[in-house]
C-alpha cells in the first residue's frame, strides 16, 4: 500500500526533485545532484533514501539493467501539492497555530448554494 | 503576586475586553475597529499585569475580639534567633495553617500540565512551520506577467511587492512570513481567475501586508500557545480572523472600486477550486457556514465598509489598551493584602495541635536565605510546627514535674484585675539580658499596669541557637526587639538542685531538612514517653 506523502523526509524530496528534473536517472547521478562532489559514504546516502522511496512506492527501481535506474513513481504536483495542503490544512483549520494568513478556506459549495451566491452577486451588483 | 493569580487576572481583563470586541462587532460597522479590540484581547493574555486596582468587595462585619470564636489563650510570640532555616509561606490565620502543602501535591498538575501543552504546543506549531516554509521553498517562481501584477497592485496599495511563488496543489492565495512576506499562489491560477478577479485576489492578501496581519499571526500563535486549554483564546483567534478578512475585503473595495462584482464571483471560484471535489449531494448543505459567505459578498458587494478605523477610534483604543492591558483587577474588601511573600520579622500563626493557644513564629533568618523550592518550604513549615510541638511538650512535662520555675514566680493575686501575667523562656541569655528582658516587658506593659513575669531556664540547647518566648495575657500585644537584649548565646549551667527535663537534642548544621526533622520527631515522641510514664 502506497503511504502517504507525510512520510517523506526532506532528504528524500530532494532526490524526487532531481529524479523530477532529471528523469531516468542512477544513483550516482543522483548522488552527484543532491551531494555535488559526494563520495562512497554520500552513494551509501542516496542508496538508502531510493530504497525507501521505493519502500513509500514513490520511486520505482529497473533492475534489469546495472546499474540499477530510477524513476520518480509520482508527478511533483501530486506530492508537493498534496504535502502542502496537509501542512497548511493543520496550519490553518485543525488545531495548530494558524500562522498562515490565507484568503478562505471551507467545504464544497452545493449547487443550490453556488446558485444562490451567484444570484445574490447577479442581483446586488451595480 | 504568583503565576496563577496571574493568569486569573490577564483572564478576567481579557475576558471584559472580549466582550467589548464582541459588542463593537456585532453592533459597530467597523472591523478594523472589531479586529484591533480582538488583538488587545491576545495582547492581554500574553502580557503580564502590572499595576493592582483593588475592585470594592463588600467586607463582612469586623468581630469584636471578645466575640471571636477563638478561644483568647495565651498568644505567643516565638522568635528563633540563628535559625538556618528558611521560612518562606505566606502568613495565614490560624484556621488556614492548619495542613502545610504536600510536596508534589495535587495542586501542582495543573500548572504542570498547563505548561507541558504549552511546550508541546509550540514545539508541534515549530515544526509545522519549519516543514511549510521548506516545503514553500519547492514553490515555482512566477512568470514576469505576474510579478508585473503584483508590482502594479502594491504600488495602488502602497506597500512593498512581495516575492510570487507558485505552488502546486489545492492552496488558496496566502502569505507566508512576517519580515518577508512571500506572497504565495495556486499554480495554474491566472488561467482559471483572469483578469479583474486575479487583480482582487492579489490586492485582499497585499492588503494583509499592509495592515501588518503576518505580525499579527505571532501574537496570535503565542497566545494560542500560552492559553491552548482556553476557549475564549480561541474564540478571539476566529473572531480576530473573521474581522481581519472584512478589513481586507474593506481595503480590495476601497482601492478598486469598480470590481466589487469580480471580487465577489472570484471568491466563489476560489471556494470551488479548494473544494476540488464535485459538489456534495444535496442532503449535506446546511452543514456549512454558507450564511457567513453569504454576509461577507454581501459587504463586499455594498461597499459601504471603512478599511480603516479613522483617527478617533484609534486614539480611544490606544488609551483604552494604555490604560487597560497592565491593571491587576483584586478583590479587596477595604483591608490591606497581606504581603505577598513574607519577609524576615513575619509572622506565622500556627497552632501545634490544631486546638489551644494560636502560637505565632516571628521568622528570623541568619544565614541561609529563604530557598525557592516550594517543597523545602513545606518541610520548613513542618519543622518550625514540629519545634511549637515540642516547646509544648516541654512545657507540660515541666508541669507535671512540679518543679518550680527559676527566677521569678508570677503570683496571679497580684496580676488579677487589669494586671498581666507575662511567661518568658529563655535560653543562651545571662541574668543582666533577662533583667532587661523583663524590664522592656515592664515598660511595653506600662506603668499604669500590673505586671508578673515569669522566667523559666530550660535546659539543653534549643536547635538553631537561642529561643525567647514571650507570651502576653489580658489582651495585651507588644514586641520587644530582641536585639536590644540578646548576645552570642551563652553555655548554659543548669541549676543542680533541679532535675533537669531532658534536653533538647541539637540538631547539627548541614543537615538536611529530613534529616533535621526527623531527629526532632523523635525528641518529641521521647518527651512524650517521658511524660506519660510520670
Amino acid at each position: 500500500m502506497a503511504r502517504t506523502p507525510r512520510d517523506v523526509t526532506e532528504k528524500e524530496l530532494e532526490v524526487m526533485q532531481s529524479l523530477w528534473a532529471r528523469g531516468r536517472s542512477t544513483i550516482k547521478q543522483l548522488r552527484d545532484a543532491v551531494y555535488p562532489g559526494g563520495d562512497t559514504a554520500e552513494y551509501a546516502t542516496v542508496q538508502k533514501l531510493l530504497d525507501r522511496l521505493e519502500e513509500k512506492g514513490f520511486v520505482t527501481r529497473d533492475r534489469v539493467r546495472a546499474p540499477h535506474v530510477f524513476t520518480a513513481a509520482v508527478q511533483r504536483d501530486e506530492l508537493i501539492g498534496r504535502r502542502l495542503q496537509e501542512v497548511a490544512e493543520k496550519l490553518c483549520g485543525g488545531s495548530l497555530t494558524p500562522l498562515l494568513t490565507h484568503l478562505m478556506r471551507g467545504r464544497p459549495l452545493t449547487d443550490a448554494e453556488r446558485a444562490e451566491l451567484r444570484n445574490l452577486i447577479e442581483g446586488d451588483a451595480p | 503576586m504568583t503565576l496563577a493569580e496571574m493568569a486569573a487576572s490577564n483572564l478576567v481583563v481579557a475576558l471584559v475586553l472580549a466582550v467589548a470586541a464582541a459588542a463593537v462587532g456585532l453592533w459597530g460597522r467597523r472591523p478594523a475597529l472589531t479586529h484591533l479590540l480582538w488583538v488587545l484581547v491576545l495582547v492581554k493574555l500574553v502580557t503580564p499585569p502590572l499595576v493592582r486596582v483593588p475592585l470594592a468587595w463588600p467586607a463582612p462585619p469586623p468581630v469584636a475580639a471578645e466575640d471571636a470564636e477563638e478561644p483568647a489563650g495565651v498568644p505567643v510570640r516565638m522568635v528563633l534567633v540563628g535559625g538556618g532555616a528558611a521560612f518562606e509561606a505566606a502568613p495565614e490565620p490560624p484556621e488556614a495553617a492548619a495542613e502545610p502543602p504536600a510536596p508534589f501535591a495535587w495542586g501542582y498538575w495543573p500548572g504542570a500540565v498547563w505548561l507541558a501543552g504549552m511546550l508541546g504546543w509550540y514545539g508541534l506549531a515549530w515544526r509545522r512551520s519549519a516543514e511549510f516554509s521548506r516545503l514553500l521553498k519547492l514553490g515555482l517562481p512566477a512568470g514576469p506577467d505576474l510579478v508585473q501584477r503584483v508590482a502594479r497592485l502594491a504600488a495602488l496599495l502602497g506597500v512593498r511587492a512581495p516575492r510570487v511563488v507558485l505552488l502546486p496543489g489545492r492552496l488558496p492565495p496566502l502569505v507566508w512570513g512576517a519580515h518577508d512576506p512571500v506572497l504565495a499562489l495556486p499554480e495554474g491560477i491566472e488561467a482559471r481567475t483572469a483578469g479583474a478577479g486575479l487583480d482582487t485576489l492579489v490586492m485582499h492578501e497585499l492588503a494583509h501586508v499592509r495592515r501588518g496581519d503576518p505580525w499579527v499571526r505571532w501574537l496570535e500563535a503565542s497566545a494560542l500557545g500560552a492559553w491552548w486549554w482556553c476557549p475564549l483564546a480561541w474564540y478571539a483567534s476566529r473572531e480576530l480572523r473573521e474581522a481581519e478578512e472584512q478589513c481586507c475585503d474593506a481595503w480590495v473595495v476601497r482601492v478598486l472600486p469598480g470590481e466589487k462584482k469580480a471580487y465577489a464571483a472570484a471568491l466563489i471560484d476560489v471556494l470551488d477550486f479548494l473544494a476540488g471535489a464535485p459538489s456534495p449531494p444535496l442532503m449535506a448543505s446546511g452543514l456549512g457556514p454558507v450564511a457567513d459567505l453569504k454576509r461577507r459578498l454581501t459587504m463586499i458587494l455594498r461597499g459601504v465598509t471603512p478599511a480603516r478605523m479613522g483617527r478617533p477610534a484609534s486614539l480611544a483604543v490606544l488609551a483604552l489598551a494604555a490604560v487597560v492591558l497592565p491593571l491587576v483587577p483584586a478583590l479587596s474588601s477595604g483591608q490591606a493584602p497581606p504581603p505577598a511573600k513574607p519577609e524576615e520579622n513575619d509572622v506565622l500563626f500556627l497552632k501545634p495541635d490544631g486546638k489551644g493557644v494560636p502560637i505565632q513564629l516571628e521568622l528570623r533568618f541568619e544565614g541561609d536565605k529563604p530557598a525557592g523550592d516550594p517543597n523545602l518550604k513545606a518541610l520548613e513549615i513542618e519543622l518550625a510546627r514540629k519545634i511549637a510541638e515540642l516547646e509544648d511538650v516541654r512545657k507540660k512535662l515541666a508541669a507535671a514535674r512540679n518543679k518550680p520555675l527559676v527566677g521569678r514566680t508570677p503570683n496571679p493575686n497580684k496580676a488579677g484585675g487589669d494586671g498581666v501575667v507575662i511567661a518568658v523562656e529563655v535560653n543562651g541569655v545571662g541574668k543582666r539580658e533577662v533583667d532587661a528582658l523583663v524590664q522592656k516587658i515592664r515598660e511595653a506593659v506600662g506603668a499604669d499596669r500590673r505586671v508578673s513575669v515569669e522566667v523559666k531556664r530550660p535546659a539543653g540547647k534549643p536547635p538553631e541557637g537561642g529561643i525567647i518566648i514571650v507570651g502576653e495575657k489580658g489582651g495585651l500585644r507588644f514586641t520587644i526587639p530582641v536585639e536590644s537584649i540578646m548576645r552570642p548565646p551563652a553555655v548554659v549551667v543548669p541549676n543542680p538542685r533541679q532535675v533537669p527535663p531532658p534536653p533538647l537534642a541539637p540538631v547539627p548544621r548541614g543537615k538536611s531538612v529530613e534529616e533535621r526533622l526527623d531527629a526532632l520527631m523523635k525528641e518529641v515522641e521521647a518527651l512524650r514517653r517521658e511524660m506519660k510514664g510520670r
